[in-house]
């Protein structure tokens, strides 16, 4: 068997070990972002033998710190609410929104004169995509990069060439396809976007990894299916009320938040009909603001949260498999290839991280 | 203020944090030798790696302060002062809501915490007007009687607080 318990918890820990280096400017900061998420999962019942533990004797907690109010609604939602409350009338955007619908039209067939161009982004935003953390502004760049390398006036570029737009727009996009290779194949989220998902799929009780295409390909289908018709729904919007939905940018967020907080509330208390719920995302929201501001970076945070349990199943579940024995961890050599993958990401992050960042300016 | 308060000043919140953060790992290392041994391992293995991180990361973040400071490249405290007062403010409102809630419900809390906001933020006064009262009517009309559902109406008018000790 290629992927065992061993191995998936390897799979898990390099991930652990790789996505700080990547996602974030610091490394070690990300790897306690990482840590602090996988600790707040442990809170609840045991995963292993059903034991309360860090509840501090609450009934509440005894559920665990739930994925949707703390995470989704907490971390996500609540606090761009706070970082808008502390700035209520700065418009989003700075400048006049004047958008012609002719030229929304234009653009939308530049793109489809363009297919190699579109292709070629995608296909390198789709390659990006894959390698968890890098997100999508390394994806825009290297995109844009090649459309400059293989255009025959790359002068034009930074000037208003369009294609300038569509490569890293194409990237951007096609990043998210990327990143569901990853979350959907290993169990592993791409970005923050699938991250979301990959926590409520486990709160469903459906295991992300290597065995979920054989035994849910109902979920994995609907959720290809749901990404593409999400993308022509989006597009459709845009090219038919891009001109009146660019106008909300240049509302003030004060008017904004009222909707966003209590469709928040209610959101929260509606989960489970408990008030506590909505406490937890505001708590959720204060935990994100401060990982956020502070550069504990959000990606390794959700990671430690959402992939705890399943990491700690698998570690319990290899050493009974190994009766108690740790040696277990170490006999298979897809265990070495991906111990090796922990240590080389933990030798050769630093300089990774240097790199990518010269890279990205 | 002196360059030694300027610089603990600007480190406070990263200080705060790490601290607190060094105490979540403690409090869970200590906590698990007392759970079942098979789920001992590890919980305690990750409590003691996130005390680690979180002191080596206390540690270079004073050291990193102090140094800027000893070399004059300290920037003035006002901005992480201001930052902390916002967001302390906005935390506020949150909390408040959350308050109110509790003590009344949903649907007087809506309408009176979102007038509140946009007056005290100086709005006009249609929309100060209008918004509470379409959100309010939002979410009774949409919610309680079109998806039949039962908001929490407050302590003072009889709802049960569900047990969270």
């Amino acid at each position: 068997m290629l992927f065992g318990p061993a191995e998936k918890f390897w799979l898990v820990a390099w991930a652990f070990v790789a996505i700080p280096f990547l996602s974030g400017k610091d490394w070690l900061k990300g790897l306690v972002s990482v840590a602090l998420g996988l600790v707040l999962s442990f809170v609840g019942r045991s995963v292993v033998t059903g034991e309360f533990r860090y509840t501090f004797d609450t009934h509440y907690l005894g559920s665990g710190v739930g994925i949707i109010p703390f995470l989704a609604i907490g971390v996500f939602a609540v606090r761009v609410i706070l970082e808008l409350l502390s700035t209520p009338h700065q418009p989003i955007s700075v400048g006049s929104v004047k958008v012609d619908m002719r030229q929304i039209w234009k653009g939308a067939i530049y793109v489809l004169k363009k297919p190699i161009a579109l292709l070629r982004a995608s296909f390198i935003g789709t390659i990006i995509g894959v390698i968890p953390g890098i997100g999508p502004i390394t994806a825009t760049f290297f995109a844009y990069m090649a459309a400059r390398g293989c255009s025959k006036t790359p002068e034009r570029f930074g000037k208003g060439e369009p294609e300038g737009v569509l490569a890293p727009e194409a990237a951007n996009n096609s990043e998210q396809g990327g990143a569901a290779i990853t979350t959907l194949l290993l169990g592993i989220p791409g970005n923050l976007d699938w991250a979301i998902l990959l926590g409520i799929m486990i709160m469903y009780g459906i295991t992300p990894g290597p065995d979920l295409i054989r035994e849910h390909p109902n979920v994995v289908l609907g959720i290809i299916v749901g990404t593409v018709a999400g993308n022509v729904l989006g597009s459709t919007i845009g090219l038919f009320l891009g001109t009146q939905l660019a106008r909300l940018t240049g509302l003030k967020p004060l008017y904004i938040i009222p909707f966003v907080f209590v469709s928040c509330m209610v959101g929260a208390y509606m989960i489970n009909n408990v008030l506590w719920d909505c406490a937890i995302a505001i708590v959720g929201g204060l935990c994100g603001y401060f990982l956020e501001k502070l550069d504990y970076q959000l990606l390794p945070f959700t990671l430690g949260f959402v992939m705890g349990p399943p990491i700690e199943i698998n570690f319990y579940q290899t050493l009974q498999i190994g009766l108690g024995s740790y040696s277990i961890f170490f006999n298979s050599v897809t265990s070495f290839i991906l111990i090796f993958l922990c240590i080389a990401s933990i030798a050769l992050g630093p300089r990774l991280r240097v790199r990518i960042s010269k890279d990205e300016g | 203020m002196t360059r030694r308060q300027s610089t603990a000043m600007k480190l406070l919140p990263d200080v705060i944090f790490l601290i607190l953060v060094t105490a979540i790992g403690v409090y869970v290392v200590a906590t698990s030798f007392s759970l079942q041994p098979e789920t001992r391992a590890f919980a305690i293995a990750t409590g003691a790696i996130l005390v680690i991180l979180a002191a080596s990361v206390l540690g270079r973040e004073v050291a990193r302060g102090m140094a800027r400071a000893r070399s004059g490249i300290e920037s003035p405290p006002a901005q992480a002062e201001r930052r902390m007062a916002t967001l302390l403010f906005a935390l506020t409102w949150c909390v408040a809501f959350f308050v109110a809630v509790l003590l009344v419900g949903f649907i007087i809390t809506i309408p009176f915490w979102v007038f509140a906001l946009l007056l005290w933020n100086r709005a006009s006064r249609v929309t100060t007007v209008v918004i509470p009262i379409l959100l309010w009517a939002l979410v009774k009309f949409v919610l309680e009687y079109g998806l039949d559902t039962i908001l929490f109406r407050g302590i003072l008018f009889g709802d049960r607080l569900p047990t969270f000790w």
